[in-house]
């Protein structure tokens, strides 16, 4: 296999126009994009409704081709075919077949990546244990639930172990467990040296995995950077402290407040509503006969 | 305007307009028209049989296209939403099954009679247009010309300019032109001279064009009821059957053996289609029998009326 | 690798459409108007007859049905994944366009050829029922064999030979006063162009023709038949004596005499001892009759054929159900290639006409090669005005497309009782692949330039 590229995906004034019947431009969606995507990082890229997420994503599996610019994924064209076998894609639909049960889904794409029969059979048991749906591998797509939907779209992104992971609102649909399990999924392969981009709207999900981000607005980055970076002020500070008496704290405050001319904000903390429901339920569930 | 009547009016509105805006309404609407146009041009060597066979053609391919419509109309409506599980946001409102399914079959009916006014004006063009002796009517066919043409520019330009949808703004051009040409042509005779409104004009074409179109109707009936528990396809193959099997029903009940029982279930169950065949009668000359028009009128009215009981009661069962 | 993912995508379809009950919708139907047919159109009620309809019209119908739902299903099994997005999905893994169609077309193909076998083999099954319905050995039973369920190859005459009968003949036919300008014998054709053929084979009362037919290949002389049709010269269908001389290789002649009237197809047996070095020599004399006429063959038009016996009902019905499989895999290709370019009833609609257009192809040709699109009855030829002028050429550029696919079709032959060559067979093969592959060429082409992911 061919080592990865130090940018797995490069962009270059990167511009998208569709148009009417007419050919008129009807819609901008992509505007002048431009985009590293490192190897081996976690890239969100974020935005509000319209600005160009999606369509970057298809663009750089060559669903839609590029009104301008550059766009370079592995360092070869988007429009590829071989490119493809080393890139896994979780769509934000359920773009699935709905007469093909879990089993026979990924099957059917396992068999699209060419790989023998017996590898096949192999990664699709794999998977539908990693998606947590070995009892329902008979079941049909068309009878589950939008959750177990997402579930199968994950597992057929990662039937070929790609490099490049492509994931579209992969938590959409999941229940605290199943987001947590989602999460915990991308930093292994993360670790593991795959590169992923991310796209969501749930922001807290993505500043828990996510290396790097981009927000897109009107089709153009406006802010990108790494997470840690683009969220830290510079003038504040968090102190985390276990086991301060209320006299000791109540000194500390004081002292700071001298000190820095302002009265530090105290916030209790304690669990949170994540951590929580994913306590009860692994405690019940681990109780229940 | 009541509530109830309201949401009624609401949903046909709604599905009526979706219907319409799809490309096969329009494809097929302008299929049967310019199939029913065209073949007293390629049938001048037929002398002395061309009228028959302009008229004949156009209530066949009124009956055969319009049945494909209502296939599709009632799977599109019905069967894609259910799955879609747009029925169930419609459902999640104060809104009946019962009227959902009487709405679906409103709508349905309405796109059935639209296209029924458009292959009737296509008949009426379609007979003037049948050649006396290879002469052909040289302002008929630039009057069927401009009828079929100028929708389709009309709603182009309207979708490059206003934005339109095309479909459904071409299909109510067609429905209009097609009549403004039937009407206009009316004022003229074959040769292209002023005459009596109507004079060269078979008017019986409206009659039969409006048997046949109750005739779809009915098929209508059938269709949305399979609909509530079929795919698209075993839907469209049962009503291909019952069509041709209805076009033939009294052969069918005479060629079975004499079983009363038998004979009562199939007369019940088989849909005369025959009453809605007026070929025959047109071919004979002379007016239609209005009677004839009245029963088969009521007939479809009685049996289009059981098919909806039984489809409501089919919805009303249906777990989603 | 390129296979197994072609094979990938063909099963999915085929599973799809099993899964979504059109496929048993489709068999059911098929089944349905197979075994109505027979009910609905009683025919002359003779075996022949009912065979003939079961033949004839279950087949076209059968294969009308499988026409139209091929190109639905082709057209619609690409665009419909499209627009419901699936094929997002698919086009993201390391699949090309051109293996996403040939996986398609292979999946329509391939349940075309269950159908066409399904097909074959309740017609098969119908017409062994008729025919055992009659009581062995019966004539009626024993003519059917021989004209419909045996697969016979037609041979027409030497047509460079065809002479008249011995110049006797003729310096007869110059003496005899009675004998009217039109019964004159016509002198024979200097070259086979259809006017002279025509002239070459009028026969007037008290003549001769002499026919020389070289089969392609002779089975031992067993089982050989002699078809003919001929015409009058008067109006009133007034059957003709006829008598048939075959010469045998020890010099003995057979003669064989009938009565047979203008404008009905017959069928004579041919004496074994006929054939001579693989040929066969026939004299057919014009006896008169009880109001002599001059007789006119057309052997350009199966006037005059000779029926060698090739092989048996079950092996034509095969070759020709498989030419019909093979026109299937060219309407396949048109509908999944426009299903890839287009939306699904703007898709079904263009299969649809070119279908249409494919169907028309012999009307087509006949304009081209007349000019014209109707002659009138009388009157001179209407002047052609710019718009038909237009139209002759659409015709003539619609011809040079379709003229290649006309006459590749076994069924008109089946129907006939004719023999479906395995060089018919073959030259369909050459010519539906060929186009199947140029539209396949031109649809993966059109296709890799169509976005998919279009908002």
């Amino acid at each position: 296999m061919k080592p990865l590229p130090e940018n797995v995906v490069s962009a270059r004034d990167l511009s998208k126009v569709f148009r009417d019947f007419w050919g008129r431009p009807r819609v901008r969606a992509v505007n002048g994009l431009n985009l590293n995507v490192q190897r081996g990082e976690v890239f969100g890229l974020l935005g509000p409704n319209g600005s160009g997420k999606s369509t970057t994503l298809k663009m750089i599996l060559g669903l839609l081709y590029p009104t301008a610019g550059d766009l370079r994924v592995l360092e070869c064209s988007p429009r590829d075919v071989a490119v493809k076998a080393r890139i896994g894609f979780m769509p934000e639909d359920s773009y699935l077949y709905r007469y093909l049960s879990a089993e026979e889904t990924l099957l059917f794409y396992a068999g699209l990546y060419g790989m023998p029969a017996s590898r096949r059979r192999q990664r699709t048991d794999e998977l539908l244990k990693l998606a947590g749906l070995e009892k329902d591998r008979h079941r049909r797509i068309g009878e589950f639930s939008k959750g177990m939907a997402r579930r199968i779209g994950l597992a057929q992104a990662l039937l070929n172990d790609p490099e490049l992971i492509l994931l579209d609102e992969p938590t959409s649909g999941l229940d605290p467990i199943g987001c947590r399990q989602v999460k915990d999924l991308i930093l292994d392969l993360a670790r593991r040296g795959r590169t992923i981009i991310v796209s969501s709207h749930h922001l807290a999900d993505m500043q828990d995995v996510c290396d790097r981000v981009a927000i897109l607005l009107d089709g153009r980055v406006c802010a990108e950077g790494p997470v840690a970076g683009l969220l830290r002020k510079s003038d504040t500070v968090r102190l985390t402290l276990q086991g301060v008496s209320e006299d000791k704290l109540s000194g500390l405050l004081a002292y700071l407040e001298r000190e820095t001319g302002a009265r530090p904000q105290v916030d209790r903390t304690g669990e949170t509503l994540e951590s929580l429901f994913i306590r009860v339920v692994t405690a019940g569930r681990q109780g229940a006969p | 305007m009541p509530p109830s009547l309201s949401k009624f009016a609401t949903l046909t509105r709604l599905s009526v307009t979706e219907l319409v805006r799809q490309p096969i309404c329009l494809l097929l609407t302008l299929g049967a028209t310019v199939l029913t146009i065209t073949v007293p041009l390629a049938t001048a060597h037929q002398i002395g049989q061309q009228s028959n066979l302009a008229r004949d053609s156009a209530l066949a391919f009124q009956f055969v296209i319009g049945m494909l419509l209502a296939a599709h109309a009632s799977c599109s409506t019905l069967t894609a939403e259910i799955r879609s599980n747009t029925a169930l946001t419609v459902l999640s409102k104060p809104v009946g099954r019962d009227m959902l399914f009487a709405a679906k079959f409103a709508a349905v009916a309405a796109v059935v009679l639209l296209f029924g006014l458009c292959s009737a004006a296509a008949g009426l063009l379609a007979d003037r247009l049948a050649p006396r002796f290879f002469e052909f009517d040289a302002l008929g066919l630039t009057l069927a010309a401009a009828a079929i043409g100028a929708p389709l520019a009309a709603a182009g330009a309207a979708n490059a300019f206003r934005g339109a949808r095309f479909s459904s703004t071409a299909l109510a051009a067609l429905a209009f032109s097609l009549w403004a040409a039937a009407l206009t042509l009316a004022f003229f005779d074959r040769e292209g001279n002023p005459a009596r409104f109507g004079a060269d004009m078979d008017w019986r074409l409206i009659p039969a064009a409006a048997l046949v179109t109750l005739a779809l109707v009915l098929l209508s009936a059938l269709a949305l009821s399979l609909a509530t528990r079929l795919p698209a396809a075993p839907t469209a193959a049962i009503l291909a059957t019952a069509l041709f099997a209805g076009l033939i029903s009294s052969y069918l009940i005479a060629i079975l053996p004499r079983v009363a029982a038998a004979r009562f279930a199939l007369r019940a169950a088989l849909p005369d289609l025959q009453s809605f065949w007026p070929a025959d009668d047109l071919a004979a000359g002379g007016p239609l029998d209005p009677n004839a028009l009245l029963r088969a009128s009521l007939y479809a009215t009685l049996y289009t009326g059981g098919l909806l009981c039984f489809g409501t009661l089919s919805f009303r069962r249906r777990q989603f | 690798m390129i296979f197994r993912r072609i094979l990938a995508v063909a099963s999915q379809t085929v599973k799809q459409a099993v899964r979504s009950r059109a496929l048993s919708s489709l068999t059911l139907l098929l089944i349905a108007v197979l075994l109505s047919i027979p009910f609905l159109i009683r025919g002359d009620g003779t075996l022949a007859g009912r065979l003939q309809i079961v033949i004839e019209y279950s087949l076209a119908a059968a294969m009308t049905l499988l026409s139209v739902t091929t190109l639905w299903a082709a057209a619609g099994t690409v665009a419909t994944e499209i627009e419901e997005r699936p094929l997002f999905l698919v086009l993201s893994k390391p699949v090309s366009r051109l293996e996403l169609w040939a996986g398609k077309w292979m999946a329509i193909v391939g349940l075309d050829a269950i159908l066409l076998a399904l097909t074959g083999g309740i017609v098969a099954a119908m017409v062994f029922h008729i025919v055992h319905s009659a009581p062995p050995g019966s004539p009626e039973r024993e003519s059917v064999v021989r004209d419909l369920l045996t697969a016979r190859e037609a041979t027409s005459p030497d047509l460079s030979t065809l002479t008249r009968a011995p110049a006797a003949e003729a310096e007869e036919a110059a003496a005899d006063e009675t004998t009217d300008e039109e019964d004159a014998p016509a002198a024979a054709p200097a070259a086979p162009d259809r006017h002279a053929i025509l002239a070459a084979c009028t026969v007037a009362p008290n003549r001769s023709l002499s026919l020389v037919f070289a089969p392609r290949a002779l089975a031992p002389a067993a089982g050989l038949s002699l078809a003919f049709k001929f015409a009058s010269s008067r109006p009133e269908r007034v059957p003709v004596l006829c008598a048939w001389t075959f010469t045998g290789a020890d010099g003995r002649t057979t003669v064989i005499a009938t009565t047979n009237t203008p404008g009905l197809r017959y069928t004579l047996p041919v004496p074994s001892p006929a054939i001579v070095d693989g040929k066969l020599n026939v004299t057919f004399s014009n006896l008169g009759g009880r109001i002599p006429s001059t007789v006119v063959f057309d052997p350009t038009a199966g006037g005059l054929e000779l029926l060698v016996p090739q092989g048996g009902f079950l092996g034509n019905l095969s070759k020709g159900l498989m030419i019909a499989l093979l026109r299937l895999s060219l309407i396949a290709a048109i509908g999944v290639s426009a299903g890839c370019l287009l939306s699904v009833p703007v898709a079904v609609f263009l299969s649809l006409f070119v279908l249409i257009l494919l169907a028309s192809s012999g009307y087509v040709q006949h304009v081209s090669a007349t000019g014209v699109f109707y002659v009138p009855h009388e009157g001179p030829m209407p002047e052609q005005g710019l718009p038909d002028r237009l139209t002759l050429r659409l015709f003539e550029a619609i011809n040079a497309v379709t003229a290649p696919l006309l006459d590749l079709d076994g069924l008109p032959l089946l129907e006939r009782g004719r023999w479906i060559g395995g060089a018919l067979v073959g030259q369909a093969a050459k010519v539906l692949l060929l186009y199947t592959a140029v539209v396949a060429a031109v649809g993966v082409l059109l296709f890799q330039r169509r976005e998919i992911g279009r908002a």
